[in-house]
């Protein structure tokens, strides 16, 4: 693993250029008024939205991914087949239904309605029969056994988000942030049956009343009929299953294609990628969440000067993360969801995975990410803005990863999908803001130092790069020894040292030691 | 990073192979720079013992003498003429790189007493008993692997530099 390391005077320069291009005063927090574009928002503008968020999530990928023992090219080409299918389909409905597309994560869509302005009782009956056209759509999208209709369970809120600037290449779609948002996406969490899953704020905006268990308390047929008949969908499930077949027959989706990237990830270019021009090797996933974030929103929403903090505060430690994983341990990020931040990490050669030395530079890139935080908090701090209440909280797991991107023509969006990434996630989601996770399988294959600094629990708090390059170098890993020896070489050093060039030395050279291959 | 393999290196290995069997073979790679991220194999070194079906290990010895002879032969014109890196044979598996060969190769390149800005490691089998599968993989210090763009010389244009030909004569 040469040239992977954290350096605290590198990343410090880093975090305040970063907060430096974002004074607060260059801030603007705006209301959302009618006809307002949230595509393409500068960093340094934000909209307090009052919407209704609805999160739907498949239920049945996670069966799409284990129905073979082994976790084969076909299983990987299925999964994103049937995904890129039910993208389209609900793609077509939500601009159909005009609604706001924030966002497919993989299995996951996150919507927005903002309209009617006026009336939040009628933009959650536009929300929940939006649901039921998902629901419906989706369960006639299917194609065969192998690519079956999608199983939907949606989970919907209400309230105040403030919209920023999700900083994607090409299309710069909002993010929401706050409470509805998240609350939309717990209760489409929240269980595997399917259904829509009001919270009790919502129920009472539609006059329904408090579930006393949101998660398992569906709305019954006669309540989304209600809704139906008050939102007056202008399109029915017909219109755009039809619309939908006419479109696969027009742009048929691709066969996907895989191949192996010659490490590292960094030098990987997501958006040059389609199905038929995917990637796929085993690698190592990571997902680094901020922890508590939606409390800061929530706590900093209300005011103009408290929404600018959370404004900077997102952008600068989302950067910082980024600039870690992709910088400083040649990873490369997939996407942001969110407050998190969603990456791949490879070492070795396209055709074969260093899979120790993969999960080693993982170990340390997990404990740069974190010292990148606990800098980036304090630099921010003593910039006037206070974000000590944030945690960071990063699970990671090793596996057959792909890559790619799917979705409609000409607005493709990144997905990498796996029992892995389902893994990492899951280990992210058991962590405290001050702790960090290794899945199963990295742990089975991970190198002993790997093993010990995480025990049996598989979990370790305040797991900072000093700690992890110490503790893994001291009990004898190969990688932590080189990142540390690179590191004692002088501060200033590059993420990597510029490789040396293609040419023979003046000298005589030659192997030294007998050399054994296999 | 291309590599330029001439069609005799070719009919050595594969006879080399055949007669090797299931059994690893192995050697160093000596090459000429012949511009920019060029190379060509000048020749390269056979050590038919020291390998297993599945492991093959270089001796120090074999080697150091071939490349002493190899430098005495190009006049120690080291910019031109060096040490390019190492091969072996995989018989009994796909030409790719182990996770074993990845280490071996970072070893080499990131010991001060090798000396090489680069190392090429070359792995080849046979197919259908004369076919020549290979995987050529470029190591350097501090950086990942890169895959090495082979091209195979052809036996009726061999585009060898005067000074090789000019070093085969007096062979």
């Amino acid at each position: 693993m040469p040239g992977r390391n954290w350096n605290k005077e590198r990343a410090t320069k880093r975090i305040d250029a970063k907060i430096d291009g974002l004074p607060l005063k260059a801030i603007e927090i705006k209301e959302y008024v009618r006809e307002t574009d949230l595509s393409n928002l500068a960093n340094t503008v934000a909209y307090r939205v009052d919407g209704v968020h609805l999160y739907a999530d498949i239920l049945n990928v996670k069966d799409m991914l284990a129905v073979t023992d082994i976790e084969g090219e076909t299983c990987h080409k299925r999964t994103l087949r049937f995904l890129n299918m039910h993208y389209r389909a609900a793609h077509r409905i939500i601009a159909r239904v005009d609604a706001i597309l924030v966002d497919f994560h993989n299995q996951r869509l996150h919507s927005v309605v903002a309209k009617p302005y006026n009336s939040e009782a009628k933009r959650v009956h536009r929300a929940v029969a939006t649901a039921q056209l998902i629901i419906d759509v989706l369960a006639q999208t299917g194609e065969d056994a192998d690519h079956p209709a999608a199983k939907v369970r949606v989970g919907i809120d209400t309230g105040k988000a403030l919209a920023v600037n999700n900083g994607r290449r090409g299309h710069r779609e909002p993010l929401f942030l706050g409470e509805p948002a998240n609350y939309a996406a717990k209760r489409a969490g929240g269980g595997t049956a399917t259904g829509i899953y009001l919270t009790n704020k919502a129920r009472k905006a539609i006059g329904l009343s408090e579930a006393t268990n949101v998660d398992s308390t569906p709305l019954t047929a006669a309540e989304i009929a209600t809704s139906q008949r008050e939102a007056k969908l202008e399109v029915t499930a017909t219109e755009i299953v039809k619309e939908w077949q006419e479109d696969l027959k027009n742009n048929p989706i691709g066969a996907f294609e895989f191949s192996g990237h010659t490490p590292p990830y960094s030098t990987l270019d997501i958006e040059a990628l389609s199905a038929k021009n995917s990637r796929r090797q085993d690698a190592c996933t990571v997902y680094g969440d901020l922890d508590g974030f939606t409390n800061y929103v929530g706590n900093n929403i209300a005011t103009d000067a408290g929404a600018k903090h959370v404004v900077r505060a997102l952008h600068v430690l989302r950067a910082e993360l980024d600039a870690a994983l992709h910088e400083d341990f040649k990873g490369v990020k997939v996407r942001f969801i969110g407050d998190c931040v969603h990456g791949l990490l490879v070492e070795g050669t396209a055709q074969t995975t260093d899979v120790q030395e993969t999960i080693s530079n993982m170990t340390l890139c997990a404990g740069g990410m974190r010292s990148s935080f606990n800098l980036a908090v304090a630099r921010l701090k003593a910039n006037g803005t206070d974000a000590s209440s944030l945690g960071l909280a990063i699970g990671f797991d090793f596996g057959p990863m792909n890559v790619t991107r799917l979705g409609m023509k000409g607005e493709l969006i990144r997905c990498s999908v796996s029992r892995g990434v389902l893994a990492a996630e899951k280990e992210q989601s058991r962590c405290a803001g001050t702790e960090t996770a290794i899945g199963p399988n990295a742990y089975a294959k991970a190198s002993e130092p790997v093993r010990t600094i995480f025990g049996s629990s598989r979990k370790r708090a305040g797991l900072d790069y000093d700690t992890a390059v110490n503790e893994l170098s001291a009990k004898g890993d190969k990688a932590a020894k080189a990142a540390k020896a690179l590191s004692a070489g002088s501060l200033l050093q590059p993420a990597a040292a510029a490789a040396q060039p293609f040419s023979f030395p003046n000298r005589a050279t030659g192997p030294a030691t007998p050399g054994g291959f296999a | 990073m291309r590599m330029i393999l001439p069609h005799a290196v070719v009919k050595t290995l594969v006879a080399e192979l055949k007669r090797a069997g299931v059994r690893e073979i192995g050697g160093v790679l000596v090459g000429e720079h012949v511009g920019d991220e060029t190379f060509r194999i000048a020749d390269l070194s056979i050590q038919r013992s020291g390998g297993s079906a599945t492991h093959f290990v270089r001796d120090l010895d074999h080697n150091r003498a071939f490349l002493n002879a190899f430098f005495a032969r190009t006049g120690h014109d080291y910019q031109r003429f060096n040490y390019l890196g190492e091969w072996h044979s995989h018989p009994s598996f796909w030409p790719l790189p182990s996770v074993q060969d990845q280490k071996a190769m970072r070893d080499i390149v990131e010991d001060p007493d090798v000396g090489v800005n680069f190392a090429v490691l070359l792995i080849v089998t046979l197919a259908r008993r004369s076919t020549l599968h290979l995987s050529a993989t470029a190591f350097r210090p501090q950086a990942s692997p890169l895959v090495v763009e082979v091209e195979t010389e052809s036996e009726s244009n061999p585009k060898r530099g005067w000074f090789v030909r000019l070093i085969d004569l007096l062979r």
